[in-house]
């Protein structure tokens, strides 16, 4: 048995898996707060006047910035894992490893100017 | 009634690449799929190579890929294979020796890098060591185990990278961290706690699908999962 | 063609690696000795692993039970064939291994306060099977496999013995062997040899016995001009799933399950008023097949069947889950729901290579020890089973035997040294293969491997006579003049199961000899040798065990008087 206070030390994998995990939970809250939000109440129209005063708040601000974060993240180590699986080559995984970076970061960029970016 | 069967041939001291031959033969009531084959290398085709020993699910040695899943040919009874050909391969992901035989030495190998024996620091009593029935069930059903290989060589993960401890070292891993008397659970998860070990499992289920033994696999490399995570953060 | 040959010295080498054989390798291991193990599978695939029930040993943790007690019902329970030294010590040393074991992490079934659980098992007069469900033989092999890994033996997989070396000094000096997987001979020279070979169920049609059982062991032994004790004495165990054999847990009996005949009835009641169907196994096994012979099978037919419906769902899924699966896949039949068909299936040898209690091999049978041969488990003779061995005595015997007798080898290895082989050894196992791989025999294994199984179960089965036994001697001889003609069809070096079967084939006619011989010698009935033609025990006669040499005449006898010590014969009642 291991006891309740060993430590594992070494991360190799483990924060991967983990944060895989904390961000499916924050995707999944996310995603049904959208349903409810934007599909099942209020009129059901969905029109500038209604979204607009919403996505500059700065609270919604934050939290889309934490959605879009999390779902790079989420998206991108799901990709990484896959090929992780099928890359055996050094070289071949840091290729696909910056790509992942790179393209993490491009998007995250765009994805951060597109929620500042709305005024009402 | 006659049944065909399509298996899986390779030696390679003179066949260039693997190919299917086919046999059909007349098979009894009651026939498994190791009695077909048994029957075929006796009376057929002499050459046909496969292992088998006990042919009461118990031994693991029979364990091969039977219309596309891997089950132990012992177990697996003609009747429930429908009415086409039957299709029967090698467990797929280890290099072929002839046939349906494959080296299980990795496979091995793998097992003995969990360090799969009981490991205790404490001296021991002069008696035996006090487990209740509720904690010898938590480990009873990864004990019953029986080292086929299934499991393992059904796994994507395993297939796309050897270097995989896979599931069946894993489950071992689990008999003995969760066994109340144990006491190499630390070491034993310093190991597994690794790219090629517990983090490689992506809950494909391929491996309790394939157990012989119904083992709940996936369910135990979760549990291992959770307590490496635990311990961690 | 040409044949590889590869040289391997060891100070110890074990062949066979069910629980005889790991333990004698662990306890090897754990003396310091260099050690080999040979075998013809992986580990794990001995047949060791198909033991269900249990393993005995007077723990009296369900009971007010002794060492005593556990004695008197494995001398009475062995027809009083059995040594009584060695059975005295093997009831002592069981409740050792027991807790060995126990600290070695093998998962027992336990008690609600963690103790050990007990339960009953034939001709046991208290609760003293320690078990691990119905899979005791599985969790104790693989334990001792995970513990062979941890002290690094050197485990030689898928090799098969050719030849035992017997060298003219009268040492033994190792093993020649097959590679199964690539071809080629490997010599294996070392100081002292252990044969944990296991036993010879595949002889008979209908067994309990792995494809592997093919008595190996006995036949190299015999080859080499050494005897072998008591080969008559052939378990059949009553609870074989009908038509296959399969092993249906005695346990199933010690649960409380019934034996029930055609007629409904619990027909032990007949044969065995007192312990019905807890009786031990040579008396039940005669009882359901005078029931069958009699017409009270089930519809008249050849089985009879084991009721375990009233043990209720919980206690068979917990208990026996390993049985309730094999009989619902092999037979459609759910114990929890309807009783299992079963019938009588070979089982177990009580003979074997005539050993000292610390598993040193008695070239003579009787006192003068083979330098560097030692022998364990079921391809041993003690004699601790004698006539009849009771249920869970044999892992027992396995593992507590393979463990004297490690330690008696890493004791002798110590002091001796290391013999060549000579070359004339090599050349003959390199004959041995060339003679199927080059040959054109026109006979395949399996056509002579059918008819000795109708011979071993029609004429040297449960009830014998005079007439059947010296018909099957004279067959089986007959079937032994055939080996130079078997036709192997496969010719190549990597993994030839068609070489491996015709080497097998060979070793059941020249043992198999032996049982039949035996078996016709032996005028009386004690334990599992029932002669119809001699119904009575014979103390006068032949309170004595059977030593057989093979000789191109035939069998030659001699025999060698019983250790009787604390418990005079009497009769056996039940």
């Amino acid at each position: 048995m291991v006891g309740s206070k060993a430590l594992v030390k070494r991360n190799k994998g483990a924060l991967s898996w983990f944060l895989q995990r904390i961000t499916a939970l924050y995707l999944f809250v996310f995603l049904i707060a959208h349903f409810v939000i934007m599909h099942f109440t209020g009129s059901g129209e969905v029109t500038y006047q209604a979204v607009a005063p919403r996505l500059s708040s700065p609270l919604w601000k934050a939290g889309d910035l934490l959605f879009l974060i999390f779902a790079l993240y989420h998206g991108l180590n799901g990709l990484w894992q896959v090929l992780e699986d099928y890359t055996k080559s050094r070289g071949l995984r840091l290729f696909f490893y910056s790509l992942i970076l790179t393209m993490g970061i491009i998007l995250l960029v765009v994805g951060t100017v597109t929620i500042f970016s709305v005024k009402v | 009634m006659k049944r065909k069967f399509k298996i899986f041939r390779y030696n390679p001291e003179k066949d260039k690449r693997p190919y299917y031959k086919e046999y059909e033969i007349e098979i009894g009531e009651g026939w498994t799929v190791l009695d077909a084959i048994n029957h075929i290398h006796w009376y057929v085709d002499g050459t046909l190579a496969f292992r088998r020993a006990c042919r009461s699910e118990i031994c693991g040695s029979c364990a091969m890929r039977i219309n596309g899943k891997n089950r132990l040919a012992c177990k697996t009874q003609i009747k429930t294979l429908g009415k086409g050909t039957i299709k029967i391969e090698p467990l797929p992901g280890l290099p072929i020796i002839k046939d349906m035989v494959v080296d299980l030495d990795p496979f091995f190998r793998n097992l003995e890098k969990v360090k799969p024996y009981f490991i205790k620091y404490s001296p021991l009593p002069e008696k035996e060591q006090l487990q209740t029935p509720q904690e010898r069930e938590i480990i009873n059903e990864a004990a019953m185990c029986i080292l086929c290989g299934a499991c393992t060589t059904s796994c994507p993960s395993f297939w796309a990278n050897p270097d995989y401890l896979g599931p069946a070292a894993l489950l071992k891993a689990y008999r003995f961290i969760f066994d109340s008397r144990d006491e190499g659970g630390k070491e034993r998860l310093e190991i597994i706690n690794d790219r090629n070990g517990l983090w490689r499992c992506h809950a494909i289920f391929n491996c309790t699908e394939a157990c012989p033994k119904n083992i709940n696999i996936t369910y135990y490399i979760k549990k291992l999962q959770n307590l490496a995570v635990n311990n961690q953060f | 063609m040409e044949i590889e040959k590869y040289y391997h010295k060891s100070d110890a080498l074990v062949v066979g690696t069910g629980l005889a054989g790991l333990r004698a390798a662990l306890a090897l291991a754990d003396a310091g000795i260099d050690t080999i193990t040979i075998s013809k599978v992986y580990p794990t695939r001995s047949h060791s692993v198909a033991a269900q029930g249990g393993i005995a040993a007077a723990i009296a943790h369900a009971s007010d039970d002794s060492t005593e007690l556990h004695m008197w019902d494995t001398v009475k329970g062995s027809d009083f064939l059995g040594d009584q030294d060695a059975i005295e010590m093997f009831v002592n040393e069981a409740i050792k291994t027991v807790y060995e074991m126990e600290h070695m992490g093998v998962v027992f079934s336990r008690m609600p306060d963690g103790r050990i659980a007990q339960r009953r098992f034939g001709g046991h007069s208290r609760p003293r099977a320690v078990y691990a469900a119905d899979y005791t033989g599985h969790v104790l092999l693989h334990t001792l496999f995970e513990q062979c890994i941890k002290k690094r033996v050197r485990f030689f997989n898928e090799f098969f013995v050719l030849k035992l070396v017997l060298r003219e000094d009268g040492v033994v000096s190792g093993v020649i062997a097959w590679d199964i997987r690539n071809g080629g001979l490997h010599i294996f020279n070392a100081k002292a040899t252990l044969f944990a070979t296991g036993g010879f169920g595949r002889a008979f049609k209908i067994t309990s016995n792995s494809f592997t059982n093919t008595g190996d062991g006995l036949a190299l032994v015999l080859r080499e001009g050494l005897p072998i004790e008591d080969l008559e004495f052939v378990q059949f165990h009553p609870t074989g799933l009908y038509r296959l054999g399969i092993l249906v847990t005695e346990g199933a009996r010690g649960e409380g399950g019934y034996l029930i005949n055609g007629k409904g009835e619990r027909f032990m009641k007949r044969y065995a008023p007192e312990k019905m169907e807890l009786a031990p196994r040579d008396v039940v096994a005669r009882a359901e097949q005078t029931e069958i012979n009699e017409g009270r099978g089930i519809d008249g037919k050849d089985y009879i069947y084991l009721d375990l419906r009233h043990l209720g769902a919980e206690k068979i899924k917990e208990r026996l889950p390993q049985i309730r699966e094999l009989a619902m896949n092999f037979l459609g039949v759910d114990p929890i729901k309807e009783p299992i068909p079963i019938q009588p299936t070979a089982h177990y040898q009580m003979g074997g290579i005539p050993t000292t209690k610390k598993g040193e091999v008695l070239g003579d049978g009787k006192t003068e020890v083979i330098p560097g041969f030692y022998a364990a488990g079921e391809a041993a003779c003690v004699s601790i089973h004698g006539a009849n061995r009771l249920g869970t005595n044999s892992q027992q015997e396995a593992i507590t035997m393979g463990r004297i007798s490690g330690m008696a080898m890493a004791e002798f290895v110590k002091k001796a040294s290391l013999f060549p082989i000579p070359k004339e050894a090599i050349e003959q196992a390199e004959e041995h293969v060339r003679r199927y791989l080059e040959g054109k025999g026109s006979v395949r294994p399996f056509e002579l491997r059918e008819k000795l199984h109708e011979t071993m179960t029609n004429k040297v089965g449960i009830f014998r006579n005079e007439k059947d036994l010296s018909e099957a001697v004279k067959e089986i001889r007959e079937l032994e003049a055939e080996i130079p003609n078997i036709h192997v069809e496969d010719k190549g070096l990597k993994f030839n199961l068609d070489l491996q079967e015709a080497l097998e084939t060979e070793n059941l006619l020249i043992f198999s000899e032996v049982i039949a011989a035996g078996a016709l010698n032996r005028k009386e009935s004690r334990g599992a040798h029932y002669r119809t033609d001699y119904p009575k025990r014979d103390d006068e006669n032949w309170l004595k065990h059977t030593l057989a040499w093979k000789t191109p005449e035939g069998v030659r006898f001699d025999y060698k008087p019983v250790v009787i010590t604390k418990f005079q014969p009497q009769e056996r009642k039940y």
